[in-house]
């Protein structure tokens, strides 16, 4: 959980510096999908802390986080490419 | 009920399908129904509150299910654990926003509340006299249910 936490900061607070220069329009909805996300890993990291780590709510934690990341990378984080393309790939 | 709130949670069911899972459901024929109830295996119920208010039921097979997950994360398995159901309910999660995302295009303001998830049959208790409607949806690995219960709520 302490990978996920970190590596979801760093991962995001990149991907959204990155978004800023290119002057990506779609920025503030990305960031609000991101703050969600971390929202979401909070609330287990939390379960955990209380429940400790028990195997059903770990499948739980799994099965949502899995679902989560392939809708975000296979849609949201697509778009990027495809603002980066339209714009002949040389954004500045 | 109107048109558009069938055609959102539709168009988002469709898209959401054919990007996760590469499938393209079919729509069948739209039916009236006394209450929110399936016997459907899997069911994934979302609040709606707002300028509509009401609850959505997702319902699966669970053969279509396993195969769902199995697209999605490469696993075979031969029941609907706590894994399976709750990548359902994430599912069914992000089709409702993104049919809250559409139904805002017609001016509606929305949210939607954490879904809950219940393997095995599904029947709520009904609300008041609303009737819901029951869209089929039909797709190469099985077919599927989403009922819509809304009134306005303005």
């Amino acid at each position: 959980m302490a990978f996920m936490k970190d590596y979801v900061i760093v991962h995001f607070n990149e991907e959204e510096a990155y978004q800023a220069e290119i002057n990506y329009p779609e920025l503030e909805a990305h960031k609000k999908a991101h703050e969600d996300f971390k929202e979401g890993i909070n609330k287990y990291v939390k379960i955990f802390e209380e429940e400790g780590f028990n195997e059903d709510r770990i499948q739980e934690f799994g099965g949502k986080l899995m679902t989560w990341l392939i809708m975000h990378v296979g849609n949201m984080d697509q778009k990027i490419g495809e603002y980066v393309k339209s714009k002949g790939g040389q954004i500045q | 009920m109107k048109a558009e709130y069938v055609n959102s949670f539709y168009k988002a069911a469709k898209d959401v399908l054919q990007l996760m899972v590469d499938i393209e459901p079919q729509r069948g024929d739209l039916k009236l129904v006394e209450d929110l109830a399936n016997n459907k295996d899997a069911n994934v119920e979302l609040g709606v509150i707002g300028d509509l208010k009401g609850k959505i039921l997702f319902s699966f097979p669970k053969n279509m299910t396993l195969e769902m997950v199995k697209i999605l994360s490469g696993m075979e398995m031969d029941k609907i654990d706590n894994f399976a159901s709750s990548a359902l309910g994430e599912m069914a999660n992000i089709i409702g926003g993104n049919a809250l995302t559409l139904l805002a295009q017609y001016n509606y303001t929305c949210d939607i509340v954490p879904p809950q998830i219940y393997i095995g049959e599904y029947k709520s208790y009904p609300i008041d006299d609303n009737k819901a409607l029951l869209l089929p949806l039909s797709t190469p690995i099985g077919e599927f249910d989403i009922t819509i219960l809304l009134k306005e709520n303005k």
